[in-house]
């Protein structure tokens, strides 16, 4: 298992446009990943669990990773969340 | 926020028939215009169709989330359509899409956007979420639906 954390730095937070991009990344892995903030958890391939969360700039998201392509899943989570958020 | 604190009854539409995506959201925006929510329904239509550009706001599961940012809005506030039949959206699932929440905001209002988002998220989320706004046969049941949960 992976988990990894990252404090948002967009003024829009997650909302759809970033929701929608995340949960294609995460989809492209074999692994479950979660995504967590201030205690609730979502399943970061559905985007209305993503959405559910309202986390906003500032917040720290926490994704944990599991699976056969765990450790690559969570370079690419890491670097699209950099990348876009 | 609640559901309740930006939707009212009088910005349901149920089972709508439109011809285009176009056509939806110029009638969303006129209900909100006609609720008094917003200034301009001209200004406010063009700053949805600026972001539809960028990219469909489809989620998927025939559910679609437009929204603007713009000063011709007095407040956060939204309105929801019921399409019969649905309309082609784009969306990636390549679901025709029935259920319409338009978002409106101000423009510095980024939080009151994402919990908008995510109250629309927490409704059409839950398991058979979609299904459950579509069987509503009034606005007025629509609207009980939204707000109670």
């Amino acid at each position: 298992m992976k988990e990894f954390g990252y404090v948002l730095t967009d003024p829009l937070g997650i909302h759809a446009r970033p929701a929608g991009l995340l949960v294609k990344e995460a989809a492209k892995f074999k692994s479950s990943v979660k995504i967590s903030k201030a205690g609730k958890s979502a399943d970061a391939k559905r985007i209305f669990g993503v959405m559910g969360l309202q986390a906003k700039q500032g917040d720290t998201v926490t994704f944990t990773v599991e699976g056969e392509d765990e450790d690559a899943a969570a370079q690419a989570l890491d670097a699209f969340m950099k990348a876009n958020l | 926020m609640r559901l309740s604190d930006v939707l009212s009854v009088n910005c349901i539409s149920l089972q709508a028939s439109c011809q285009s995506r176009f056509e939806a959201l110029r009638r969303l925006t006129g209900m909100l215009a006609d609720a008094g929510l917003i200034y301009s329904k001209s200004e406010f239509l063009l700053s949805v169709l600026t972001r539809e550009e960028e990219e469909p706001t489809a989620l998927g599961q025939g559910v679609a989330v437009p929204h603007g940012r713009s000063a011709a809005v007095k407040r956060p506030c939204m309105a929801l359509m019921t399409l019969t039949p649905g309309i082609d959206y784009g969306a990636a699932d390549g679901l025709p899409v029935r259920i319409i929440f338009l978002l409106a905001t101000p423009p510095d209002a980024a939080d009151a956007h994402l919990q908008m988002l995510a109250l629309v998220a927490g409704l059409v989320g839950a398991p058979g979420g979609p299904e459950k706004l579509l069987a509503c046969r009034g606005a007025q049941e629509l609207f009980q639906m939204c707000v109670s949960f």
